[in-house]
């Protein structure tokens, strides 16, 4: 919203205070100002001329050579290239000197012979927006030689206000209400609203019916006859229309420009009909009928349910009440009888209606606050007073209709001077406290060791209801700065762990800063390519949906993190050769009975780390090994002890299921390293070997130990011996393993497969598999005597299960 | 009688000074030394002779010996180390490196910006006392608006800004949630804070996500103040940038904080004199922020007469982008590593 200095300072006197103090005063103490804007800074040196004679260029056709009276005693001649210069317009005349808006210095010079001293502006030249199509042809009336920007009504400031520091501020969608606040900021005095104080409340002839009293708690409407023919409606007065424009209005004619005054200077929307294209003349307030129809004043059809209410003539629809007026009944130039409505919708149903027929408005912005219950009333008083002002041909009916009958409501409530000093963290008496409630029209009196404090109804609706409402009232207007920061003294008790926390740090610490991984992020939603993609077959059932999602990448909530993974992994494989990328997120799934239940009734959110490892041109054998040492790096840096198995359950979408290793703590399974799945990897377009994970962090933080024992170590030196079996494809690394400490017992200290290798001089079906063991006593040095045994045990041993010694 | 061996000692020694002046190379010194002094060499012979020779003989050639053993042991050692000294002066003479050349490329991984500024946020509260609790992220319409005094038909609720799931549950909107949540479970006196992942259902630009991330703090105990939240705001501020910076609270509305406030910084790039970064004005905004609602506290169960709290909540990805100068917030969900691998 914007607000006009002028405007302003006709409700308070703000004399002798820089408007950018004015904009810091209002950002501390009561709403944002965005920006402080001079409107017709550049326009000093105009002034208004009057063209006196016109003669064409005599070299240029479509120039003109002109003669300037600018109240200076002599006539200035000036060449103008604007088509619609004439003699005896009044314009606005920039002489040489002048900087405009633009940045444009303005010289003595010769155009095509002739010399020019200046020049005639247009609206664009004038920083007044508009087009630059010719000049601006001013009033008959306007005073020779008088400075363009006062007469014009340009030297203004405008402050921006942010509206979303305003949103619970209905007092403030006005300029008076932001007087209001200048006045208790400044500590100056807010002078009464002008209106019309001989309207009375008595139908006239009128017949006004609210059929929905809970949608539309009060309706007023005034009556104004304005006659027929030239003497009918006057233009808007310039200085109306220049405040209208500052501010971001465009005029249009004044039946609406009065309305749209009156909006912006108390808050109360009023709308003007056109009396006479009521039928009837009725009014009625009720609920839409389902279906029914309405054309509104942007020409839209709107299409209404019984949740809208609407203004309805003796036939039909006329306006969607709080909303927008209908184009039927729209006022224009040859009205000659007005009905202003001007009145109280309730917030929420003008929030819905707005929002389901995409349709915001001004009106929306204000009657979506809840607005005081006396604006109405005000409100068409000021529009008789302005009307009766500027169209004194008008006649306004002093008898209005009014229904509904909605009381303003005040508000009485207690203020504690300990607790406001106690919340705030200032210093500050309670004559202090009741001075500044007063400045903003609370009535205050002393109630023992209490305040009472009664709200005026214009901040009583939706804003100020409690204690702590006005010890934000005395915090504001006293000034934040005033809180001197101070550290609260509080127990000294140690924060409680997160151990998730824990976990990510350290996944951290080994994927990044040891394995060579990016962390990533990725949106927590699935998109239909994603799911078409990676869960096929998966039920609808199986997701979260989202129910107002904007795009097809965000229909459901996702359940893996790897379609993401797969997606960056392709795009990152244009440019990069090695791409590993882990992500520590959610993912979340409809819940199951096996999920137990959710007192919220949420669904399940678990938290996993999945990461993705591809090299363009490497082979996959060596990745899939490569990614299970950096899995097994994390787990050992996490304190679990874990053992990589062949699936016992169905791998998830993404794994080759004969190349998958299964995860598991303790029997039970906590994640995947799996080849990709060369039908995934086809529909994610990733041609080169992929490997990828996943595990389950909620699982991982139950199962993570959080301390290690140290082993003793032995002062007896190792006994290190190697050995290598043609070992059968179908016999696992992991029974080989037990079956040497098995045999070897607990002397061998150490067991480490450290070659594995297939092809020549070997049988088919078999690969080598070279293990190297330490052996090692914490007693004695162990003898070559005391080892052989054991090594024998461990071949033979073997040989049962059909490996041979390599020797 | 022991003149002879004598002269021939002397012979040794002079012949072999002279040769250990000339050697240029230490295997020429070692040759010297074995055939010299080693078990087989000549002064070792001679001295293995003494035997047969009466008991003046062996005193003379015994000490001649072992004087010329000894000198020849010394001039040996010296010239070694002379030699080996030549060797290094001529190898720091000759060796040459080009200092710019870059080290061979190891595969470096990357930390999230996000997610680092967040960890260091974590640590700095951790190091306050504040414990880091987690909340669900797809949330229920009461704790992310309700009971935050949120009510129905409040314009912070327009379908337009949040994302709605089945079961008439919210993809939360905020961090402020795990406020009434962190009370009921703990109860008062609380410290938190709770970084996260939240969710708006706009569209995407350079300054606009769908999903960003907030870090919502929270204290609840007697007697606190505004004073007390400036001052911790003050203390986050000095570390995030290393050195003390200006602030300002000034008046904003939440609906569950009372008195609602905003923290601005004075903005680093102008001092405040006002710059295109700060919108001329000389701050910068970094949170909302205030004195939690009597009503917020009194859902999660806390004593609003006994205890009051102040309540924050920080963007995250608009620190990071101000931190490292990134213009644009989609590049935080990219996944793309050239952006990545900056960091």
């Amino acid at each position: 919203m914007k607000l006009s200095l002028r405007w302003l300072t006709e409700h308070v006197d703000l004399a002798g205070i820089a408007p950018d103090e004015i904009g810091r005063q209002l950002t501390m103490k009561t709403a944002l100002i965005e920006g402080v804007l001079r409107l017709g800074a550049g326009l000093e040196k105009v002034l208004v001329g009057l063209v006196v004679e016109r003669e064409k260029h005599p070299n240029a056709d479509r120039l003109s050579c002109c003669k300037v009276d600018v109240g200076s005693g002599t006539l200035v001649d000036v060449v103008c290239g604007a088509p619609n210069v004439a003699a005896g317009q009044k314009i606005a005349y920039a002489p040489v000197g002048a900087t405009l808006p633009s940045g444009l210095t303005l010289e003595a010079r010769k155009i095509r012979g002739a010399m020019s001293h200046g020049m005639i502006c247009s609206t664009d030249e004038l920083g007044l927006g508009g087009n630059h199509d010719g000049i601006l042809v001013l009033p008959e009336e306007a005073p020779i030689g008088a400075p363009f920007r006062e007469y014009f009504g340009v030297d203004d400031v405008i402050f921006e206000i942010d509206n979303k520091s305003i949103t619970h501020r209905a007092d403030l969608w006005g300029h008076y209400g932001f007087a209001r606040e200048l006045a208790a900021i400044f500590g100056r005095e807010l002078r009464p609203l002008p209106i019309d104080a001989t309207l009375r409340a008595e139908p006239d002839g009128f017949d006004l019916r609210v059929e929905d009293p809970i949608g539309c708690p009060g309706y007023l409407g005034l009556q104004v006859d304005l006659g027929s023919g030239a003497a009918g409606i006057p233009a808007t007065p310039r200085w109306m229309a220049r405040r209208l424009e500052a501010v971001g209005m465009r005029p249009v004619s004044l039946l609406v420009d009065l309305s749209n005054y009156v909006m912006l200077e108390i808050g109360q929307p009023t709308h003007p009909f056109d009396q006479d294209r009521l039928q009837g003349p009725r009014i009625v307030v009720r609920r839409a009928r389902e279906g029914e129809k309405l054309t509104t004043l942007d020409g839209q059809s709107r299409e209404l349910t019984p949740e809208d209410v609407v203004i309805a003539d003796g036939e039909r629809g006329v306006a969607i009440a709080g909303v927008m007026g209908g184009r039927e009944s729209e006022v224009s130039a040859s009205t000659q009888r007005v009905f202003l409505e001007s009145a109280s919708f309730e917030a929420a149903r003008v929030r819905r209606t707005s929002s389901r027929l995409g349709l915001r408005s001004e009106a929306v912005a204000r009657f979506e606050k809840t607005l005081d219950a006396t604006l109405p009333e005000q409100a068409i008083r000021r529009y008789s007073h302005l009307l009766k002002q500027v169209a004194t041909s008008a006649i306004v009916r002093a008898g209005f209709a009014a229904a509904g009958g909605e009381q303003a409501r005040t508000v009485t409530l207690a203020l504690r001077p300990e607790r406001a000093r106690s919340k705030l963290g200032m210093e500050l008496g309670v004559e202090e406290m009741a001075a500044r409630l007063r400045s903003i029209a609370f009535e205050v009196r002393a109630d023992g060791d209490r305040l009472s404090v009664t709200v005026p109804a214009f901040r009583a609706r939706r804003d100020v209801t409690c204690e702590d409402d006005l010890i934000e009232e005395v915090g504001r207007l006293s000034g934040y700065e005033r809180a001197l920061p101070s550290l609260p003294r509080l127990a000294v008790k140690p924060a409680m762990r997160n151990a998730l926390r824990r976990i990510e740090r350290l996944a951290v610490r080994c994927l990044v800063h040891e394995c060579g991984y990016a962390e990533t992020m990725g949106y927590s939603f699935a998109s239909d390519r994603q799911v078409a993609n990676y869960h096929v077959g998966e039920p609808e059932s199986g997701f979260v949906h989202l129910q107002n999602s904007l795009t097809v990448d965000a229909t459901r909530m996702r359940r893996s993190l790897m379609p993401g993974l797969l997606d960056a992994a392709r795009r990152n494989l244009v440019e990069f050769d090695d791409v590993r990328l882990f992500d520590a997120g959610r993912e979340y799934l409809p819940r199951r009975a096996a999920d137990g239940v959710d007192p919220d009734g949420l669904p399940v959110e678990r938290r996993v780390l999945s990461l993705l490892r591809t090299t363009r041109g490497g082979g996959v054998d060596g990745l899939l090994l490569t990614a299970r040492g950096d899995v097994e790096r994390l787990l050992d840096r996490l304190d679990v002890a874990w053992q990589g198995r062949a699936p016992t359950t169905p791998p998830p979408a993404f794994a080759h299921p004969g190349r998958t290793i299964e995860i598991a703590v303790e029997g039970r399974t906590v994640g995947v390293i799996a080849q990709l799945h060369p039908e995934v990897a086809r529909r994610f377009e990733i041609a080169e070997s992929a490997v990828a994970a996943e595990i389950d962090l909620d699982r991982i933080v139950a199962e993570s130990r959080a301390t290690r024992r140290m082993r003793p170590l032995s002062p007896f030196p190792p006994t290190r011996r190697d050995l290598a079996f043609e070992t059968p494809e179908s016999v696992a690394v992991a029974d080989v393993l037990r079956e040497i400490r098995e045999a070897a017992g607990e002397s061998l200290l150490e067991l480490e497969l450290f070659d594995v290798y297939r092809g020549k001089n070997l049988a088919p079906g078999h690969r080598s598999l070279a293990f190297r063991l330490v052996y090692r006593a914490h007693d004695r040095t162990l003898s070559d005597a005391e080892i052989e045994p054991l090594q024998q045990r461990i071949v033979e041993r073997l040989a049962r299960q059909g490996l041979k010694l390599r020797s | 009688m022991s003149e002879p061996i004598l002269q021939s000692i002397r012979d040794i020694e002079s012949r072999a000074h002279a040769a250990i002046a000339v050697a240029v190379a230490i295997e020429t010194l070692q040759a010297i030394e074995r055939d010299v002094l080693g078990k087989t060499g000549q002064l070792s012979q001679i001295l293995r002779g003494l035997k047969d020779l009466d008991d003046s003989g062996k005193k003379s050639v015994g000490q001649a010996g072992n004087v010329a053993k000894r000198a020849l042991e010394a001039a040996l050692s010296q010239r070694k180390s002379a030699l080996e000294s030549a060797v290094i002066a001529e190898a720091l003479a000759r060796d040459r490196i080009d200092p710019t050349e870059p080290a061979p490329r190891r595969h470096a991984g990357h930390e999230h910006p996000v997610k680092s500024v967040m960890r260091e946020l974590e640590d700095l509260f951790e190091s306050m006392g504040f414990t880091i609790v987690d909340g669900p992220e797809i949330e229920t319409d009461y704790f992310n608006f309700e009971a935050l005094n949120i009510p129905p038909n409040h314009p912070a609720r327009d379908t337009q800004d949040t994302f709605y799931v089945e079961g008439g549950h919210v993809l939360r909107t905020h961090t402020s949630g795990l406020q009434v949540r962190a009370m009921r479970k703990y109860g008062a006196p609380l410290r938190v804070v709770s970084p996260g992942r939240v969710f708006r259902n706009e569209t995407q630009d350079a300054s606009h996500e769908h999903t960003f991330h907030q870090l919502e703090g929270l204290v609840v105990d007697e007697g606190i103040s505004v004073a007390h939240l400036k001052a911790v705001l003050d203390e986050l501020l000095e570390r995030i940038f290393g050195e003390r910076v200006a602030t300002r609270l000034r008046p904003h509305h939440f609906p569950f904080v009372e008195p609602g406030l905003e923290l601005d910084f004075q903005c680093r790039l102008c001092g405040g004199k006002g710059c295109a970064t700060c919108k001329q004005t000389g701050w910068i905004e970094l949170c909302g922020c205030g004195m939690v609602h009597p009503k917020v506290l009194a859902a999660g169960n806390v004593d609003p007469e006994k205890f009051s709290g102040f309540a924050f909540g920080l963007g995250i990805d608009r620190l990071t982008m101000m931190r490292h100068a990134i213009s644009d917030i989609r590049w935080m969900m990219s996944g793309d590593l050239r952006f990545l691998r900056q960091f």
